[in-house]
């Protein structure tokens, strides 16, 4: 199971345009999230604190690495809370916006100039004067293989290369 | 302008699995959630056997007063190892391979929140229970200690000890992302509209297990990485003549390991949530207070952990405190008891195989529930603490409880994991061979801890003979019939008849209302809407 | 229907065997109690386990009826409720109440329990892998010290007296040295340990009190009546653990003074001259007698230990090299192994037992270890 499994996405075309968003799948809890891991963090260092008093301090160095344990989990779980990629056709103007690990990029090309290419390793850009903007990066090879598939039939006045 | 591509470096290279891979590498590699709770059942099926078979020795030696088969400090190591194993590595894994299965599913997750650390957590469990087992092995045998573990007998094992412990913090650490990764799959992976208080019960129940788990698991592996220093670095933690204690050894265990108690029990209320309503046709009596009841069940697990040292020496006012701590777990213990009964009350009932391993679990948990409030009154614990009516206690809810709630759940889900129906008849057979036995095999343990028979002795007086010879006649009973059981499941998955979609009338969590039968490998590539 | 009728056998059958286990006398209860604190912990058990018997039945009785009458196959059609308050807070605060009422004698009796005040002789039990040793420390009989160990024969755990073993009563819990105290008396009991958790349990006495190595711990009785009573370690202690057994002898007042006079006899005139001068031959003699008592268990008579487990002394490179190190391996014992500190031996005792493996099986190396060797090593 991979990256695809944990996002959620939405692929519409229709004769006016064509979008294309793949979210993280999170019901988006997080402060209750938080509120958890916090807590548990709390509630270990307070046993482990307790039980040092006792003269037992090597429950402490556990409770301390839990508590990395926990953090970097909230870490990495607020890192790619919001992490999304969009792709919308609206007429002439190729908008791409992607956010990956709380980085936010945004990109503009227009439709007539932009080509699908391929990368390493299967994976897919569009490129435009130059510039490669890697698409459908959360995806597994078969909804990306979708996603080209609908991309394809709007470009295909443009040329595909490798 | 390569910019975006920065961001991904070596993108492309672990999304090869989309397909599912064959042979060796769909397991060794997986982070299918699926394919690991798989994974996590088979383990556990395993060392049930292998925790089996420790039992059955210990109850062939004890079949006659006298020594015969083994010696006595290979009886210690069994009865050491088949507390380690049955817990660490039948009973515990058992259910995190239930809520790897289930977890995603009944919330509409994709998967688990963390599928590579998920990976790691059960590939974690084979070398631990390598490492338990080479321990037999060791110059002088496995550790004779009990799996409690108790200093200063521990302090004195021969090399096995070390093996043990080292087996005890792997498994821990195998818990801890488990646990963690529950947690966030639970709070952070659930379909719109899936709101906690609409979760199905057993995502609750592991929800609070899994921060159990998580805020008792430090003090175990401190507790055993202080054995282990006094034992090889010159520390006293537990060493009076250093200026230690060996009872702050037990007070830190039991710290531990009561929550420990309800880490087991707690899942298995779960699945039981589950299968009762289903084969009631009639929701869950009084879901709120389960919640309730679990959770306040969960809390007092931290305040009660001395009732497992009575006597082991504390001031009288401790003692108080401890027993009324305890007698009050009762109440909520209760309050699920009288909501699975009111389940039943005017449903319109049904008696398949899950059904009556729940029923099974619901009467015989009951009355190991009230074993325990005998065993919470200090004036009576003082008679039969370390008797063998403890290990009759503890094996009611142990076995009657949380292994009866397993083979509950492993009947209910069977159709959905594989695709195919388990033999009605047989399954029939397997509940009433292991009730029976179970009870031939238990139910007298009562009797010779009344009358004074010790736990963990290798040989005993003449007057005891009776009921030992029953209880081990039980104990081969229950194990054979457990060969049973793997011959049902293995009969299932390769030639079952194929299931409907929907064999239990009255399921109604989403992995059978949502979710084609089997279970497609991939969960929900889009998340349901949960009304 | 076949499925049923087990059910009705199964429940049936508990109930029997429940009912036995409150009312009967003999070996389904706890063991007849011999004081009257016992007798006050018979009673509480006996109340709880049929509160819980009656209160089960209550719940079982719900259940087992909605298994008979609520079933699909008597076309029983599910109502659809699920919560009801009134019925949720009632089952909350009943058995609270329930448990309260419980908890209010158990507190009594606990409290009389811990009451160790006033003795009329303090003993002190000292558990030791694997044996009990007892000192008098005061009333009548103060002085008195012995230890006490398992006097079962061999032969006839090992399988190799099956006759004598079924012939024998006291199987298993029997020992060389009773505990001998009068009766009526309140005697306390001090439990302590010299290397791993004990428990001192003798169950018609109604007590049970874990030994902890480097902590005295109390308990108490008072017996009403004058026998015999037996019990066993009740605590994990290693190898032997099953085969320490405690035998408290109950004697009529009379008795037991007649008794105390002539032990503290005995201890007076067994008390070793400190500056007696033994010859060889003395020395092993005296040694062969400690050894059986305190090394067998693990070397064995044959010298030849358990291999894997105990290592042998016949041959054995400590005991055939140079005495000063044996000397100071017996005293301080060899941390993390099963050898313990001996320490607590008298400098004769250690001497004996010393030049007694030094000279006994294969070892031929022809010193003696003198009462003075050990008493330089101590210090």
């Amino acid at each position: 199971m991979t990256r695809e499994a944990q996002f959620e996405s939405i692929l519409e075309h229709d004769s006016a345009g064509f979008t294309y968003f793949k979210r993280y799948a999170s019901s988006l809890d997080l402060r209750l999230l938080l509120l958890v891991f916090g807590s548990l963090a709390l509630l270990s260092m307070v046993i482990a604190t307790g039980f040092a008093v006792a003269g037992a301090w090597l429950i402490l160095p556990f409770a301390g690495i839990e508590m990395f344990a926990l953090g970097s989990v909230a870490w990495l779980v607020l890192r790619r809370a919001g992490d999304f990629e969009r792709l919308a056709l609206r007429g002439d103007r190729v908008l791409i916006e992607i956010r990956e690990r709380g980085f936010s990029q945004q990109f503009e090309f227009n439709r007539c100039w932009v080509r699908l290419v391929s990368g390493a390793a299967g994976s897919v850009a569009l490129r435009s004067h130059g510039r490669d903007v890697e698409i459908g990066r959360f995806c597994d090879e078969e909804s990306r293989q979708a996603l080209v598939q609908a991309l394809r039939s709007r470009f295909d006045g443009n040329r595909i290369s490798n | 302008m390569e910019a975006a591509h920065a961001h991904t470096p070596g993108y492309g290279h672990d999304d090869h699995d989309a397909h599912k891979p064959s042979g060796i590498k769909r397991w060794v590699m997986s982070t299918n959630h699926k394919d690991i709770g798989t994974m996590y059942l088979w383990f556990s099926f395993s060392m049930f056997l292998v925790g089996g078979v420790m039992a059955l020795i210990i109850r062939s030696e004890l079949f006659q007063p006298g020594l015969q088969i083994v010696q006595p400090d290979f009886f210690n190591s069994m009865i050491t190892y088949h507390g380690l194993i049955m817990v660490f590595g039948a009973i515990m894994p058992a259910f995190v391979g239930f809520a790897n299965w289930l977890i995603p599913m009944q919330v509409g997750a994709p998967d688990m929140a963390f599928p590579r650390m998920n990976n790691l957590s059960f590939w974690l469990l084979p070398p631990a229970a390598l490492l338990l087992i080479v321990a037999q092995f060791m110059p002088g045998g496995g550790a004779g200690v009990g799996w409690t573990l108790y200093a200063p007998l521990s302090t004195q094992a021969g090399p096995a000890m070390d093996l043990t412990i080292f087996a005890i913090h792997i498994l821990g650490m195998s818990s801890i992302m488990g646990s963690i990764n529950i947690i966030t799959t639970i709070l952070n992976m659930r379909a719109p509209g899936m709101t906690l208080m609409k979760m199905p019960l057993f995502c609750w129940t592991w929800l609070i297990t899994a921060y159990l788990l998580v805020a008792v698991m430090p003090v175990l592996a401190g507790a055993v990485t202080m054995t282990l220093t006094d034992r090889h670095f010159g520390t006293h933690f537990f060493n009076a003549a250093g200026g230690g204690d060996p009872v702050l050894y037990q007070h830190i265990f039991w710290f531990f390991g009561h929550p420990e108690v309800y880490i087991i029990a707690i899942p298995a209320f779960g699945v039981v949530s589950q299968v009762i309503p289903a084969f009631s046709r009639k929701p869950l009596f009084g879901y709120a207070s389960m919640v309730y009841a679990t959770a306040s069940i969960a809390i007092l697990s931290f305040m009660v952990w001395a009732h497992h040292m009575y006597t082991a020496g504390m001031p009288v006012e401790a003692q108080l405190y401890f027993m009324y701590a305890t007698v009050l777990i009762a109440v909520p213990t209760g309050v699920k008891v009288f909501n699975w009964v009111a389940t039943m009350w005017r449903g319109s009932l049904t008696f398949e195989t899950p059904m009556l391993f729940a029923l099974g679990f619901l009467f015989l948990f009951t009355l190991g529930g009230f074993t325990g409030l005998v065993l919470s009154i200090v004036p009576v614990d003082v008679q039969l603490h370390d008797t063998y009516y403890v290990v009759a206690h503890f094996h009611y809810v142990m076995v009657a409880g949380a292994l009866f709630s397993a083979f509950a759940g492993i009947y209910f889900w069977l159709p959905k994991w594989t695709g195919r129906m388990y033999n009605e008849t047989l399954g029939k057979w397997h509940f009433w061979l292991s009730l029976i036995f179970f009870n031939v095999t238990f139910f007298v343990q009562h009797f010779l801890g009344l009358a004074g028979m010790p736990r963990r002795i290798p040989d005993y007086a003449l007057q005891f003979a009776e009921f030992n010879a029953i209880s081990s006649i039980g104990a081969w009973g229950f194990g054979l019939a457990q060969l049973l059981f793997l011959y049902i499941v293995i009969k299932t998955i390769t030639s079952g008849e194929k299931a409907p979609e929907k064999p239990w009338e009255g399921a109604d969590s989403l992995e059978w209302t949502h979710l084609p039968t089997p279970a497609p490998w991939h969960s929900f590539e889009t998340p349901p809407v949960v009304k | 229907m076949g499925i049923k009728g087990i059910w009705k056998w199964a429940v049936a059958g508990a109930l029997y065997f429940w009912s036995l286990a409150a009312w009967a006398e003999y070996k389904l209860n706890l063991q007849t109690p011999q004081t009257l604190l016992g007798e006050k912990i018979y009673d509480l058990h006996t109340i709880i386990t049929v509160i819980c018997f009656v209160i089960f039945i209550g719940v079982f009785g719900f259940m087992f009826y909605a298994v008979f009458k609520h079933r699909k196959s008597v076309g029983h059609k599910a109502a659809q409720f699920h919560e009801n308050i009134v019925v949720e807070v009632a089952w909350t605060l009943i058995p609270a109440a329930i448990l309260v009422a419980m908890a209010v004698p158990a507190t009594g009796t606990l409290i009389a329990m811990r009451d160790t005040s006033e003795p009329d002789l303090t003993i002190k039990a000292t558990g030791y892998q694997w044996k009990w040793g007892y000192d008098y420390l005061k009333g009548e009989g103060e002085g008195i010290s012995f230890y006490s160990t398992l006097s079962t024969p061999r032969a006839q755990i090992d399988g190799r007296d099956v006759a004598g073993r079924n012939a024998n009563p006291n199987y298993l819990l029997e020992v060389d040295n009773h505990v001998v105290v009068p009766v009526g008396k309140k005697v306390r009991v001090l439990t302590t340990a010299a290397d791993v958790l004990h428990a001192w349990y003798v169950p018609a006495l109604a007590v049970k009190q874990d030994a902890v190595p480097g902590f005295i711990r109390d308990t108490w009785f008072k017996a009403e009546k004058a026998g015999i009573y037996r019990g066993q370690c009740a605590e994990l202690c290693g190898k032997d653990h099953g085969f320490m057994p405690i035998v408290v002898e109950v004697m009529e007042q009379a008795q037991y003074t007649a008794w105390a006079s002539a032990q503290q006899k005995k201890v007076a005139a067994a008390k070793v001259d400190p500056n007696k001068t033994w010859t060889p031959e003395e020395l092993k003699a005296h040694g062969e007698k400690v050894y059986a008592q305190n090394c067998v268990a693990c070397h064995q008579a044959t010298g030849m230990g358990v291999p894997g487990a105990f290592p042998a002394l016949s041959g054995s490179k400590v005991v055939n090299g140079p005495a000063a190190d044996q000397i100071k391996l017996v005293l301080n014992g060899k941390q993390g192994t099963a050898m313990n500190a001996f320490k607590h031996l008298s400098d004769a005792d250690l001497a004996g037992v010393i030049t007694y493996t030094r000279n006994s099986w294969n070892n031929k190396v022809g010193d003696a270890t003198t009462p003075a060797d050990i008493k330089a090593a101590r210090n």
